[in-house]
């Protein structure tokens, strides 16, 4: 049995260790020549807002881009993440505090956990995307299989009928006839119990809201991770977001640090109201009393993958209440007799799986701190598909469809705020699928590595006052533009 | 082992009616299974008898106490309700099945009609292993306990048993019998049983369809 992976194997992967031996020629033994940003605690650490992609297993890659990032004095401040980015934006909001170093103990969450436990569906179904994802002859084993019941009955039939008209005149042959007759009707039942399994199946995804499986596992242990670190409910996930240690900017900066606060923000699509919900800031949308909402949900409800997983439900909103109505009316100027009393939410990624906007604040002209951002890039640099668009399939044309419509809403805040692109580092993903929860402890490894030589490569290029120069003329051309002379 | 009984097909109408009979009402039942997952949601007695797990079956009988209370008592009731009807379903299928079985079997020689007298005597064994299941389900009904998995294990193999007997004993000798009539070898009185068969499905489409909204 091959032995299972320890947090050790993965930041002594000679890969990592070689990353950061990179990082210190450059930037000095302790990374002190490294400057990322204007903000610093009294240890020394730099302080900057982080947006994680969704991608699936993929985001295993994000936690070798923090790593490195962490050991290389890099705090943050506020943070946010979609669907696979919002589960390790959880975890580094409630492990420890703002100064602690996260990712050795995510690292631990990681080694001790088995994903392929979060696909808690039908043992069926579990069983369908298992080989589909991993097994690249499973489609063709399947057709040969459906071929060969289905080639079976049409060979029988025909069998049938030829015992019966020569049975008349070679009587030895109707015993043949006979067990002929019983193996179609075995082949048939066989087809038929395939054929109502299937309706089956599809009458319980329905049932299901059309998703295979429930998350129920995933929901738990986040859950669980989330108690174990002392937050229990709303309230204690944001004051350990909100908590900062005593901060200070470098004297080059002329503004201060009052105004900096810590937050975290996980993005997810409603299907109700059509809307993309920012938690736990609208969390009052649904409650009263926000602490009745466990966070885990926040999280849960920003990863389910449509189908994949079922929507993510919050039933008997509280509609009469003034509270509820208010928070209605702020974040989503939807009127009281409009508020639904079911909300049903699906990934965040359908309508923002890489919300760096949210960092955007308008009234700053200098910026204390610049918003990084982790980029996961699973395309095939090779495929170029362009040149044949008119010849591509119905999946092909549904898929580019999909996208361009979901990616669009991040895509047209970086063409338009470009400065932000800066602070964007991209893994290469490429040849691993973002479903595959059946990950072996290699490609888990590689993924971690690859996150961190992404990382390296980012800080290396990484320019902070340049990133500055132009986050504040990006701003005063707005500002200029916003003029009513103008 | 091999039966030979007189006016087979006699009793095997009478099956087919109290079999047709208890799927109207079941069915009607069926329509009132209602249990609150995420949010309320349908389910059939399938989703009982084949649960993914032992949790998963608790779950899905305990969901049904977090509906409000007048359908929560609605669903369970409806629920117990098909379970006990169940019982007078049983003996029209599975004896049902048995004398289809076993006409078969004292129709063809040798260890042919062994084969379809085991697959009749193993009808006895999917009506214990049904009232078996019933009884677990309402005592799970009564007290949703957790399920230990060497009994979800034996829960399991109890419904394969069951469906894979009852149904391999109907296509089975259904096909055979299709057999012997298309080639013309059968009594010429059994037609008259024939006609009573088709008035009984007739009948029962009809009922069924008079009764598609009732609930």
């Amino acid at each position: 049995m091959a032995k299972k992976l320890k947090p050790e194997d993965y930041y002594n992967h000679p890969d990592v260790t070689g990353s950061l031996k990179k990082l210190q020629e450059k930037f000095g033994a302790n990374y002190n020549s490294l400057i990322v940003s204007d903000t610093l605690d009294d240890d020394g650490h730099q302080y900057v807002n982080l947006v994680q992609k969704g991608g699936g297993v993929l985001g295993i890659a994000l936690v070798g881009y923090t790593y490195i990032l962490e050991m290389a004095g890099i705090r943050f401040l506020r943070l946010a993440g979609t669907s696979a980015g919002a589960i390790n934006t959880a975890l580094m909001t409630v492990i420890g505090d703002k100064k602690a170093m996260k990712s050795n103990t995510i690292l631990d969450y990681l080694c001790s956990m088995d994903f392929f436990s979060f696909v808690d569906g039908h043992p069926f179904a579990r069983w369908l995307i298992k080989n589909f994802i991993s097994n690249k002859s499973f489609k063709t084993t399947m057709m040969v299989g459906f071929g060969g019941i289905f080639g079976f009955l049409v060979l029988i039939s025909i069998l049938d009928i030829l015992f019966l008209g020569f049975g008349n005149k070679y009587p030895c042959l109707a015993g043949f006839g006979l067990w002929s007759f019983v193996l179609t009707g075995a082949d048939l039942l066989l087809v038929l119990l395939i054929v109502s399994y299937a309706v089956y199946l599809f009458d319980r995804l329905k049932a299901c809201g059309f998703g295979i499986n429930p998350g129920i596992t995933f929901y738990e242990w986040i859950k669980e991770k989330m108690e174990a670190n002392d937050v229990h409910n709303v309230t204690d996930l944001k004051q350990k977001a909100e908590t900062l240690p005593p901060l200070h900017l470098r004297p080059s900066n002329s503004g201060t640090v009052d105004s900096l606060t810590g937050d975290v923000t996980f993005i997810t699509s409603e299907l109700v109201t059509e809307n993309k919900i920012e938690l736990p800031l609208m969390c009052d949308l649904f409650r009263e009393d926000i602490n009745e909402i466990h966070p885990a949900a926040f999280v849960r409800s920003s990863m389910s993958i449509p189908v994949f997983f079922e929507s993510y439900i919050i039933n008997q909103i509280p509609v009469n209440s003034k509270a509820v109505q208010d928070a209605w009316n702020t974040h989503l100027k939807i009127p009281a007799e409009s508020i639904p009393e079911t909300v049903r939410f699906v990934d965040g990624g359908m309508l923002s799986n890489f919300p760096i906007n949210i960092f955007y604040n308008p009234k700053v002209i200098e910026p204390r701190l610049p918003a990084f951002g982790i980029d996961l890039d699973d395309a095939d640099p090779k495929k170029n598909d362009g040149n044949n668009a008119a010849q591509w399939d119905l999946g092909s044309y549904i898929w580019r469809l999909f996208n361009t419509v979901r990616y669009y809403y991040d895509k047209d805040f970086l063409e338009k705020n470009a400065v932000f692109q800066k602070g964007v580092g991209s893994i290469k993903l490429f040849g691993i699928n973002w479903l595959n929860f059946f990950l072996k402890d290699d490609e888990k490894l590689e993924m971690f590595r690859k996150g961190a030589l992404a990382a390296t490569a980012f800080l290396i290029d990484f320019d902070w006052p340049e990133y500055q120069k132009e986050r504040i003329a990006m701003q005063v051309k707005l500002n200029d533009k916003m003029k009513p002379e103008n | 082992m091999i039966l030979f009984i007189a006016d087979t097909w006699c009793y095997f109408l009478i099956c087919l009616a109290v079999l047709l009979s208890a799927t109207i009402v079941m069915s009607i039942q069926s329509r009132g299974f209602v249990t609150m997952g995420q949010g309320k949601k349908s389910f059939s007695i399938f989703d009982l008898e084949f649960p993914v797990s032992g949790k998963a079956l608790i779950n899905l009988i305990t969901g049904i106490d977090k509906l409000p209370p007048a359908e929560s008592a609605r669903s369970k009731r409806a629920l117990k309700g098909q379970l006990y009807v169940d019982f007078i379903y049983m003996p029209g299928v599975y004896l049902g099945i048995f004398l289809l079985c076993m006409k078969t079997a004292t129709k063809i020689p040798n260890v042919g009609g062994y084969i379809f007298a085991v697959l009749a005597w193993f009808q006895l064994i999917a009506w214990l292993g049904d009232i078996i299941e019933n009884l677990f389900l309402l005592a799970k009904i009564r007290n949703p306990e957790e399920i230990s998995p060497g009994t979800f294990k034996a829960y399991q193999v109890l419904e394969l048993i069951k469906w894979g007997s009852a149904l391999k004993g109907f296509f089975f000798s259904c096909f055979a019998l299709l057999f012997f009539f298309v080639t013309g070898k059968y009594a010429s009185n059994p037609l008259s049983y024939f006609y009573c068969l088709l008035g009984e499905l007739f009948l029962f489409g009809l009922i069924t369809y008079l009764t598609r909204k009732v609930k």
